[in-house]
């Protein structure tokens, strides 16, 4: 048995671990290794200067990705759930749409994100024609943000619309059956059957999404670069810029990684129970 | 899947595999030089010119090319820290020095440099820029490699159109502005009546393109030059001291957003390559932008509608409420350093290298073939002066030269700069808290300095 | 229910469609124009000859492609990207098949636990692992090393490999192993000559999702890569950002490269992603 799990264990221990024991122990020292040979000890003042920086860049970047996941994940599934509504009865077809749905979600947001940059240049871009307007989507303005969170919900709407198909086809016919015989209402049978049965698995893609959402990083880094004060310095950004621009300080950012892993392990939590109630369902 | 199908298959993934496992590009060559660069024409040039040294010598050299918005400056910062030593050679940004210098990561040349460069044909001014750290230590790091400075860029046909010239005419008489004729700004104010026409009579057109944008120093670069020509500074470099903050100061910036005011909608975030875009596509009547991007202009292949009908101008001066003059470009250009941290055997390459690039010759070659050298011979001869439409601007530019900060803290100082003046452009921030705010900051960071040369 | 012809919903679905391609059609379109054209305004959408100012005709050129292949600086990141994803997804195909295997199999004192630890690290975000990956990389010279990115890919697909082949040996009847024991077969044999084809279906699926994870990946090749090991995402972004001319026509043919592994793949096995995407719960 040993084994079978050896080597797993051993690529985890490795690459996973080991490189976030070192990030503890960095985060508490001074060290910004262009100019310093040596790690300077620092306490605890990494940790509270993530809290008492002056610009709020930690606060406010952990508000712009929270407002980032309500959007996004609320969107996706919403307008996920429609289509799957939509699209609930076999027509011809169905399968090449399958695929052209699925296509968004198998590219990398880096490289959609370098093209999306071109689609919502201000001057040139199609998007700015299509709709007749002259809006700036990148650098500083606010809507930089709504770029990030369109390539997002482009990207991942079809996810949502897989689950919820698969929610909704997991509901027994009999249940439909039985309640048209009772001349129950559309609305009605919308309300009492389809939603309550279908929540949970979407309620679990919504999990899903809002883990994947906190990650994000691709997209914003590619269409706005990695600055501390953007609309869209999420937090994955944010430490990208603390390690590797500006200041460089290693100490600093991973302080601020290992913040970003207290709220990851939180939402794993949330995660492993939302899967938990499927699977409890699902039986 | 039936067989042959299946043999098919898996025998194209074999064949690709093999194919990638035996990329040539993965795995170092030991013997070769590896030159550090950004992501640019000149490095273009640089790769192909290096081609004559491997017929000469037989050494392979490569340019690695990295973007301007940032790679190129993670890419040379990720190998400073880490002490490594991938790249033989770095052409690392001028402002660059003091932290090369600082931290131990550029070789120092001085004793090196008299004996193998011919440094009294080189501009001073390129010395004191590109070369020699602290200013004034007659201490060398680095040898010029490419000199380079923020130039003008403007749509000669339009310009002597004589509709346009009458139409401007009108355009001044309106606005009740004393007449000048529509040609080269001589003033900041030129300009910006000039670019207002084209912004707001002419249809389908802006007036000017420059560029904004957060990366890197790129807004930095064109406020510096509005900053100087109004009498304002960044500081006492040679006493570290900060003296932004002056009434000058907020007056360079506040002009600075007016003047933008006649650039496309997107124009408070251009990068170098957008104000390229904007030059191309023909809708923009003036642009800045570095010396270095202009082959692209004048190239008919990558510029196919305009290359042939433009025009190219220094920076226009400023006169004050006191009557005195005052003219300066932002400076560009990048020294040639070797890397430290690299074995003795592989920096005398190098050295052997950079000796051969700032011979007379190549140093003309380099130049003919779009690279600006910092060799007062080359500069001056007959073949440079009519290779390009710019190159006769030089002489000048060299005169009008102006760094920013190059101390080895300049990184946060210009990560300051960057985003205060990309609020007060971008996002409506009064200028005078913008310069406030940066020279706050800029006193703390010199302040807390922790290094001693 | 029988299949209709058309129903009332294949119009808004082809709408739907229509808008999800449609970014990728804008890139099939801008690859193949000039420079200036892909700059033009109003933007351009039939290819003819020479436009005047205004129109909608753009020149084509098959330039953006030969500068992709040609000058040889896409070439060598596709290439990496090829070698750096199949070795991943090999390793972690492997490891995770095995890990997946125990934990489906093998009841024992922490279980959960491991099961929970080689889930939670699907739930890192690799910019957290990113730093000191660099940093310990670096040290032992496996920076910028196509070795090192298979190491650390290998370890990210890990716990997607794992979890997808334990939800179908879940599926698989312990008698086959148990008949394979009887006939004197080890655990090991056991695992490799009758219970492995029997999830070939599995294997399929994760080794796809596995290869795209790899070949999309681009926070820590941005960090961990400088000449030698640069993958393509890495590489079409440098393209997108550099400032010496306009590169919209070459990054839009780059990028159409980029994508057509995930596209063929998704073609061929779409039954099976949907599974892997939500870690096994959603089997349709």
């Amino acid at each position: 048995m040993g084994l079978f799990l050896g080597p797993a264990l051993l690529l985890l221990l490795l690459m996973d671990i080991l490189p976030l024991l070192c990030s503890l122990a960095l985060s508490f020292t001074h060290f910004n290794p262009i100019i310093d040979t040596d790690a300077a000890f620092a306490g605890l003042k990494n940790y509270s200067g993530l809290f008492t920086g002056e610009r709020h860049e930690v606060w406010r970047s952990f508000l712009r990705t929270g407002a980032l996941i309500v959007a996004a994940v609320g969107l996706e599934t919403v307008l996920g759930f429609t289509l799957a509504l939509l699209m609930r009865r076999r027509f011809r077809g169905q399968g090449w749409l399958t695929t052209a749905l699925l296509i968004p979600m198998m590219l990398s947001p880096a490289i959609m994100g370098s093209f999306w940059r071109y689609v919502f240049n201000t001057d040139y871009g199609l998007w700015n024609w299509i709709f007749n307007v002259r809006w700036s989507w990148d650098g500083a303005q606010p809507r930089a943000f709504l770029a990030v969170l369109l390539a997002e919900v482009w990207m991942w709407t079809p996810f949502m619309m897989l689950i919820s198909l698969a929610a909704l086809n997991g509901i027994p016919k009999v249940l439909y059956e039985s309640a048209r015989v009772d001349r129950a209402g559309r609305w009605f049978r919308f309300r009492h059957i389809t939603l309550p049965l279908a929540a949970p698995l979407v309620a679990l893609g919504m999990v899903f999404r809002t883990v994947d959402t906190f990650k994000v990083f691709d997209t914003a880094m590619v269409l706005n670069g990695n600055f501390e004060e953007q609309p869209t310095t999420f937090v994955s950004v944010l430490l990208h810029a603390k390690a590797f621009a500006g200041s460089h300080s290693l100490g600093e950012s991973s302080a601020l990684a290992y913040l970003m892993l207290a709220v990851s392990v939180g939402m794993a939590a949330a995660t492993a129970y939302a899967l938990k109630a499927v699977r409890e369902k699902r039986a | 899947m039936p067989g042959a199908n299946r043999l098919i298959a898996w025998g194209s993934v074999f064949i690709l595999l093999v194919f990638s496992g035996c990329n040539r590009e993965a795995g170092r060559n030991g013997s070769a030089l590896y030159i550090l660069w950004a992501d640019w024409e000149p490095a273009r040039t640089l790769q192909a010119l290096a081609e004559e040294y491997t017929r000469e010598t037989g050494v392979e050299v490569k340019v690695v090319r990295k973007s301007w918005d940032g790679a190129f400056t993670e890419a040379a910062f990720t190998e400073f820290r880490n002490r490594d030593d991938n790249y033989d050679i770095i052409i690392g940004d001028s402002q660059w020095l003091g932290l090369g210098v600082v931290g131990g990561h550029y070789l120092e040349l001085t004793d090196w440099m008299p004996a193998h460069i011919p440094m009294e044909d080189i501009v001073p001014q390129a010395l004191l820029w590109y070369s020699e750290w602290p200013q004034g230590s007659r201490r060398y790091f680095a040898i010029p490699c490419q000199a380079d400075a923020m130039g003008w860029v403007y749509r000669r046909d339009l310009f002597e159109s004589e509709t346009h010239r009458r139409a401007f005419a009108g355009f001044l008489e309106q606005r009740g502005i004393p007449d000048f004729p529509l040609g080269v700004p001589q003033t900041w104010e030129q300009l910006e009546w000039i670019a207002a026409y084209f912004q707001d009579k002419v249809p389908g057109m802006h007036g000017i393109a420059m560029p904004t944008s957060r990366k890197y120093d790129m807004i930095t670069m064109s406020y510096e030059q509005l900053l100087w020509a109004f009498g304002g500074d960044f500081g006492d470099y040679r006493r570290n001291r900060a003296t932004f903050q002056s009434p000058e100061a907020v007056e360079a910036l506040q002009f600075f957003n007016d003047l933008l005011k006649s650039s496309s909608p997107g124009g408070r975030n251009l990068g170098f390559g957008d104000v390229t875009a904007q030059m191309l596509s023909g809708r923009v009547a003036m642009a800045c932008n570095f010396f270095a991007f202009f082959p692209a202009l004048v190239n008919p292949a990558t510029n196919p509608d305009y290359y042939d009908k433009l025009g190219f101008f220094n920076a226009p001066a400023h006169v004050d409420r006191n009557g005195v003059k005052r003219r300066a470009t932002s400076l560009g250009g990048q020294g040639m350093s070797v890397n430290a941290h690299i074995s003795p055997a592989r920096q005398a390459r190098a050295k052997a290298f950079m000796q051969w690039f700032s011979s007379r010759d190549i140093q003309q070659k380099w130049a003919l073939k779009g690279g600006i050298s910092a060799n007062q011979e080359v500069l001056q001869s007959p073949d440079f002066l009519t290779a390009l439409p710019y190159n006769s601007l030089f002489e000048e530019a060299f005169g009008l030269m102006k760094d920013f900060w190059s101390t080895p803290e300049f990184g946060a100082l210009l990560e300051v700069t960057q985003r205060e003046i990309c609020a007060a452009i971008q996002r409506d921030k009064a200028p005078l808290d913008a310069v406030k705010a940066i020279q706050t900051e800029h006193e703390r960071i010199l302040h807390e300095r922790r290094w001693k040369l | 229910m029988k299949r209709r012809a058309f129903t009332w919903a294949t119009l808004p679905a082809i709408l739907v469609a229509v808008m999800m391609l449609s970014p990728v059609l804008w890139m099939l379109l801008t690859s193949f124009k000039l420079p200036p054209d892909t700059v033009a305004m109003p933007p351009r959408f039939l290819p003819g000859d020479m436009a005047p100012e205004n129109s909608f005709w753009f020149r084509g050129t098959l330039g953006n492609y030969r500068h992709v292949f040609g000058d040889g600086d896409s070439v060598g990141p596709i290439l990496n990207s090829l070698w750096v994803a199949f070795w991943a997804t090999l390793v972690s195909l492997l490891t995770g098949s095995m890990a997946g295997y125990a934990l489906s199999r093998f009841a024992f004192r922490g279980v959960h636990f491991v099961q929970w630890l080689i889930l939670g690290t699907r739930l890192l975000p690799p910019l957290a692992v990113a730093v000191p990956v660099s940093f310990l990389f670096s040290r032992v010279g496996l920076q910028d090393t196509r070795f090192g990115l298979i190491l650390l890919y290998s370890a990210l697909n890990l716990s997607l490999s794992t979890w997808m082949m334990k939800g179908f040996f879940d599926e698989v009847p312990r008698a086959f192993e148990e008949a394979a024991f009887i006939d004197g077969y080890t655990r090991l044999e056991a695992f490799f000559k009758v219970v492995l084809p029997q999830v070939i279906p599995g294997l399929t699926a994760t080794s796809v999702l596995g290869f795209l994870g790899a070949w999309n990946e681009y926070a820590f090749a941005l960090t961990l890569t400088s000449i030698d090991a640069v993958t393509l995402p890495v590489r079409v972004h440098a393209i997108s950002a550099d400032s010496s001319s306009v590169t919209w026509g070459p990054l839009a043919a780059a990028a159409l490269v980029s994508i057509l592994p995930p596209v063929l793949f998704t073609f061929f096995t779409r039954r099976y992603l949907l599974r892997g995407i939500t870690l096994g719960t959603v089997k349709e």
